[in-house]
Order: structure tokens, then sequence, then C-alpha cells
């Protein structure tokens, strides 16, 4: 290939200068981003690459599917909540087990402080700083700064005194020359476009989101039993309610902890309606550039699984909160109705990633999946001695499998959520989105991109923030009402299971459409396949040489400079990408560092 | 006041990279069978959390962390790092918020200006850390219990110093 057009319609030249984005450690990374510029520094071709191998699905065959859940949530530590939910609806779908109300209100409320925590901490502790540059704040008149605070939100932590702690802290911090925490950054780069006062107030929320999120965790916490890792139970939750009874000071669920709660997400609310979204639109309107680039497969195909069921046990569209469906080629008048049962609408492919199916290269429903490792590399890897310096993308080129949508590749995520309920008609989505739109003076299209993804992720932030004090509300009225149940045992017992079934859990989490697929057969899980959202978003070509979303969205970036890679790491970041985790073992030279090679 | 804690990092699903729960799930047990082994601290696996881990550093005030190292050791080998020895600096622009790594918690935690008044690490030299669904490979296995004596004696020489 020198120039070439994928069937969704992309142009791909790989003729140019190969830059590759790796994080750098001993143990294989995670993802991996290689891609061709040409003579002006434009992205023309890119490739996706799971690095890592996370091979779940073999460990749970043959165990007792009520323990599912506790293996799942260790795939990921940022993810754990999400797993958990996906994996005992699973169970419960094939076992037909039906959850009490309050059960159904309880993981809502769980699920919706989870968007709350992880939009908040992805927006300032892993996006902020592709906009913000931290040591441009060091700059900033603390006086201005808090006139600028003052213009954009009544948020009270607004004083230049303020400012110029925080500041004075972070000089102190960085004072070294070595710094500090903040070592590792492309500070100074001619792409940071923000005046120095509003890199200093987006440093201070930074620092101020850092101490918020151990509120909203305490959410996970009360119902969970425990964080980290929260208890889950297929039938419903594990914690009890008990209000007045006696032995009520000592139950999971009270009073005093109903009040915390609700304490909880009041605050949660106004940290996002004041600070949050006030920032978004501050950042936005310095990168209007960055409502272009990175639109990818978002103008053309976008999934949603839907969640939040106002309705224990009804995953219907007019029981779902945020509503389920797909949008094909861009257009929004038509929501496409979504099977997850349907072995003829999601399937994985692999002819470019490291399995195989016996005997096949055709696409398998997840019912059917099978994770047999295929390690093998394109002729035109390129390599110094064993290390591999570039992939070939022709060949197999990642160990993340190919997922389609009957045939579409396809974006998930809080763009595609918004989107989605935004053409089904949901009147705060609606609000939601062309205010922000009006505020910034842009198009709907305008979406359709890196800032859009940025923003669709914030105002899904508030819809939660809002819709988590309405479900708060919903538990306190039906315990009101003397509906205390929580959970449903009727089925625990293995006895009382069909020798065989199968089922299908869903769930969105925060970076979009998570499915688990389990087989039951003689008690035991004969199958299991989970197809994360990052699978969707980070997939490699498939046989029609389709490519995904990460891949189709970095084309026709503009790079300052291609040794520092801040406009790749802008857009793969608007996707809040997940792969399998792991703690990034310490070594003498410290943490993982990511570095950018230009070939 | 702030606590003493004790905590594991890791993934139990990854070989030795479970080394730091598989610790504290060893601790839990010593603690059942002869109630004292560890007192006043809380113990915590605290799996891949991340930077959600954050909270929990800001209450503690002097922390023992377990966890899988490299430092092109023999498998097994143990390495002791204290305060500012372990590096606390965030890691260069992660593709992902879950590449977050200890020493970006530790960062945060100086950040907010809530750093532990003692840190220290215990790291096991890793031997496999591919093999997903795998267990600790019988060299770090056989780490766990040295390492929980020189825990338990950190543990005991902060009993003795006088903390303000």
């Amino acid at each position: 290939m020198t120039q070439v057009t994928t069937p969704n319609g992309f142009t791909l030249d790989n003729s140019g200068r190969r830059i590759a984005i790796d994080p750098v450690t001993r143990i294989e990374g995670h993802l991996r981003i290689e891609v061709n510029v040409d003579s002006a520094n434009v992205i023309r071709n890119a490739v996706s690459v799971g690095t890592m191998w996370r091979g779940l699905e073999p460990i749970l065959k043959g165990r007792d599917p009520r323990d599912a859940w506790a293996f799942v949530q260790r795939i990921c530590g940022v993810c754990t909540g999400v797993h958990a939910l996906a994996s005992v609806r699973a169970v419960e779908d094939a076992l037909g087990i039906k959850i009490p109300a309050n059960a159904n209100t309880i993981r809502n409320i769980m699920h919706l402080a989870l968007y709350v925590h992880d939009h908040l901490v992805h927006f300032y502790h892993l996006h902020a700083l592709d906009w913000v540059d931290v040591v441009s704040a060091l700059s900033a008149s603390p006086k201005a700064t808090s006139d600028l605070q003052q213009s954009i939100s009544p948020w009270p932590n607004a004083s230049a005194g303020y400012f110029k702690d925080i500041q004075d802290r972070v000089k102190k911090l960085v004072g070294s020359g070595q710094l500090g925490p903040f070592r590792n950054g492309y500070w100074g780069h001619a792409a940071y476009k923000l005046p120095p006062e509003a890199n200093l107030m987006a440093v201070a929320h930074y620092i101020e989101a850092l101490n918020f999120q151990r509120e909203i965790v305490k959410i996970q916490a009360v119902f969970g039993g425990k964080n980290p890792h929260p208890m889950w139970l297929v039938g419903g939750v594990a914690s009890t309610i008990n209000m007045h009874g006696t032995g009520a000071s000592g139950a999971p669920i009270n009073v005093e902890r109903m009040n915390l709660i609700t304490d909880i997400a009041d605050r949660a609310h106004t940290f996002i309606s004041q600070v949050y979204i006030p920032d978004l639109l501050a950042i936005a309107s310095y990168y209007r550039e960055w409502f272009k680039y990175g639109d990818g497969l978002a103008s053309k195909n976008l999934l949603a699984y839907g969640d939040f069921p106002s309705k224990a046990n009804d995953d219907s569209n007019s029981s779902l909160l945020l509503p389920r469906g797909a949008i094909i080629n861009g257009d929004l008048t038509k929501l496409h109705e979504v099977d997850l049962r349907d072995p003829t609408q999601i399937q994985e492919f692999v002819p470019h990633s490291w399995y195989s199916y016996a005997g096949s290269n055709a696409g398998l429903h997840p019912w059917d999946g099978q994770t047999e490792l295929d390690f093998k590399l394109g002729e035109k890897t390129r390599k110094t001695g064993d290390k591999i310096e570039a992939f070939d993308e022709g060949g197999k080129y990642s160990y993340v499998k190919a997922p389609r949508w009957k045939g579409h590749a396809m974006e998930t995520g809080p763009l595609a959520r918004m989107v989605i309920a935004y053409a089904s008609g949901n009147r705060r989505v609606k609000e939601l989105v062309d205010g922000t739109l009006k505020k910034l003076d842009l198009p709907l299209t305008a979406l359709f991109s890196t800032l859009g993804r940025t923003a669709a992720r914030g105002l899904e932030g508030l819809w939660a923030a809002e819709q988590l004090k309405e479900e708060i509300a919903n538990l306190q009225a039906a315990i009101k009402s003397g509906n205390e149940a929580t959970a449903n045992t009727e089925k625990w017992a293995p006895s009382t299971w069909p020798r065989e079934a199968k089922g299908v859990g869903y769930c969105e989490a925060p970076r979009g459409a998570l499915g688990h697929w389990i087989r039951i057969k003689d008690e035991k899980i004969q199958n299991y396949q989970c197809v994360v959202p990052t699978t969707w978003n980070a997939s490699p070509r498939d046989a029609q040489g389709n490519i995904g979303a990460y891949e189709a969205a970095l084309l026709g970036v503009p790079m300052v400079n291609p040794s520092k890679p801040l406009e790749i790491l802008r857009v793969i970041h608007s996707f809040d990408p997940c792969l399998a985790c792991a703690t990034h073992v310490i070594g003498p030279d410290g943490g993982e560092l990511t570095v950018a090679k230009i070939l | 006041m702030k606590k003493t804690t004790v905590l594991g990092i890791g993934n139990i699903l990854w070989a030795d990279e479970g080394f730091g729960p598989r610790v504290v799930a060893r601790l839990e047990e010593r603690n059942a069978v002869s109630a004292g082994t560890v007192v006043g601290a809380d113990l915590v696996d605290g799996g891949t959390q991340g930077l959600y881990l954050l909270p929990l550093i800001q209450d503690t005030a002097r922390l023992v962390v377990f966890d899988a190292v490299d430092f092109a050791k023999k498998p097994g080998e143990i390495v002791v790092l204290r305060d500012e020895e372990i590096p606390a600096y965030f890691g260069q622009r992660p593709l992902s918020l879950h590449q977050t790594a200890f020493t970006d918690v530790l960062a945060a935690a100086s950040l907010t200006n809530a750093m532990p008044e003692a840190v220290t690490l215990i790291g096991v030299q890793y031997g496999n850390i591919d093999e997903w669904g795998g267990g600790l490979s019988p060299a770090v296995a056989a780490a766990i219990d040295r390492a929980i004596e020189i825990g338990l004696n950190e543990l005991e020489s902060w009993k003795e110093a006088t903390y303000a």
C-alpha cells in the first residue's frame, strides 16, 4: 500500500514518516499507536495496536457463574463496577432471575456515581493536561485569574489569595528544576494555547478534583459494603435496608447513610455544574479548531447498548434512561435497533488480530466466541533484533479483536450515547447539547470531533449528576412506602437452574458499550466472552480493510512536532481508552514512561 | 487521626503482578489464625485502582506498600525503598488513565498536601508477569513470608518512633 481507500470511506497513505508511540515499560504495554505523517506533518495513516493479551475468558471456564463478577471486576481497576454489573446481568439473563425494584435503583445509583467519578477524573487527570500548560500557570496573575474565575462561574474558591496559594504550592513542587510531580510533560509545546490565567484556574481545579473524588467513592462503599472492590450479587445487591428497625444503626442502608449519599450527590452536582462544565467551555473556546479534528467514525457510525433501566428487569428503550441503538452513515433521523442476541448483528473478526478461529475467518457472535492465541507478524514488520520498531498493518497486529455491528465499524462512548439519546428525542440531553453548542456558537456537526467527544463526556457527567439525585430520591420514596427488598434468592441454588442456559449482560461503561456473553452448562461456566468498549474504539482493521474509531479519528490531524505527539494524545484521550490494567511496576528510574519514536 | 495502612497493589489475574494483593491476603489469614499479627493498621487490597487509591493515601500517616517491582534482580529478591527513595511524579502523559502507576498516586498526594509521614515500599522482583490466570511463580511465592517479616518490623519501628 501507499494509498488506499477503505470500504468505510477513508484514504490511507503510509508512504510518509512513521511515528510510534508506546508506553515504555519492561512489562509489555497496552496500547500503542503508530502513524504515518506527510511532509507537512499531517497524519495520513494510523495503526492502533493492543499489545497485551487480556485472556480472561479461559480463566472463567468451569467456574461457578455466581462468582464470575468477582473475577471480571479485576480485569481493570478503574472499571471494576462495570464488569461486575455486566456479569451479574448476564447470569440473571441466562437463568431468568428477576431483581427487586430497589436493587435496580441501587445499581443505577452506583453506576451513576461511577459516571460522575470517572468523567471527572478522566477530564482533570488524564485529558486536561493535553490542553493546560502547568508551567505557564506559574506566570499567571492571581488577580486576573480571580477575575476570570468569577466571570465564568459562581464557584466560591475564586479569590486572588486562593489562586496565589495554589500557584505557590505548584511553584514549590516544581521549583527544584525537576518539575516534581510534573517532570514528564510537553510543557511549552506550541500547541498549548491557553493564557496563563486559564492555565492557573485549571490547575487549581485539577487539585480540587483530586480532593473531591474522595467524596464520590463513598457512594460505592455504602452500597457495595467496601471500596475498593465493592460487593455485587446475582439476584440483586449485597446491601440490606434497615431504616428504623432493631440493628438499623449497623445496617448498610439506614437513615444516616441515605443522608450522607444525598449530600454527596448534591455536592457532586454543584462541582460539575460550577467547575467542570465552565472549565470545559473555557478551554474549548481557545481550541475551536479541535471541533474539526478527530471525527473519524463519529459522524458516521455510533453504537450504544443503553443503560439505566427506570423499571427493574425491563431493558426496552421505554425503560432505559439512556437508549440503545445504532446510527449508520450519520443519519440521525433513523435509530437502528440493536439486538445483542442476534448472531448476525454483533460479530468479532480476527484477520488482523493475534487470534485464530478454528477453521474459519468468519465473524463470530460472542456466544460462540473463541479466544485462541495466534501470534504472527506481517512480513513488512520492521524489527531491530527482537525489538519491533513498526508493525505491519497488512498482517496481524493487535490483541484487540475487530468487533462489527452488521459489518460496520462503530464508535462507542459518551459521544455515541449523547447523540443517540439526542436522536431519540431525549429532552434533557437535547437541552444540554443544544445549549452548549449555542454558547460556543457551533453547529451540531461540531460534536463529531475531538472536543465534541470531550464536551459530550462533560455534558453526560452533568446529566448523570442530575439523575443520581433523582435516583436517590426514588430510593427514599420506595423505602418510605415500606419496600425494603434488595435481593431475589429464589434461584440462588444451582439445583433450580436449567441444565444449559445462555445469557447476555449489557452495560454502558463510562467509556462505552460493554457486553458480557455467558453460556452455562451443568451449573458451571462453559463459555464467557467480554466485548469491551475499547475493543470497539481501538479495533484493528477487518478482512475488508474497514478501519476502527481510533485509526479513523487520527487521520488528517496536523502535528506541530512529531517527536512530542501532543495532538495524538488529545485525539486518543478524548475516547478515554482502557485496556487491561496493571499497577505498572516501579523500577529504578521510576514508573512508566511514554515515548514517541520517529522511525 | 490518620491511619496506618498496609496496602497490596497489583493485578491478581496476572501471575507475579498479583504479589501485593496476595501478601495482604496472607496477612489476613495470619491475623485470623493468630489474632494481632498486625495490630492498629488497616489491611487493604488495592488491586489496580491507580488514582482511585488517593483518598486512602490521603487518610494515611504511615504506609507500607507491597508491590511487584523490576530492579533487574533475581525473581523473588526483595527491594525496600523508603520515603524520598520512592519516585513520586506523574508518568509522561500515558495513553490511558488506566496506566497510572503508584508513583502517580504519590504525586497526587504531594500535590494535595497529603503525603503520608512515612512510606515504605516492599517490592519483590517479579519473574513471570505474562501469564493470565497464573498464580505466583515459585520464587515470588516463596518471598511472601520474608516480605511480611520486613513489613511487620517496619510497623514495629514506627510504633517506637514519635510522629508529630
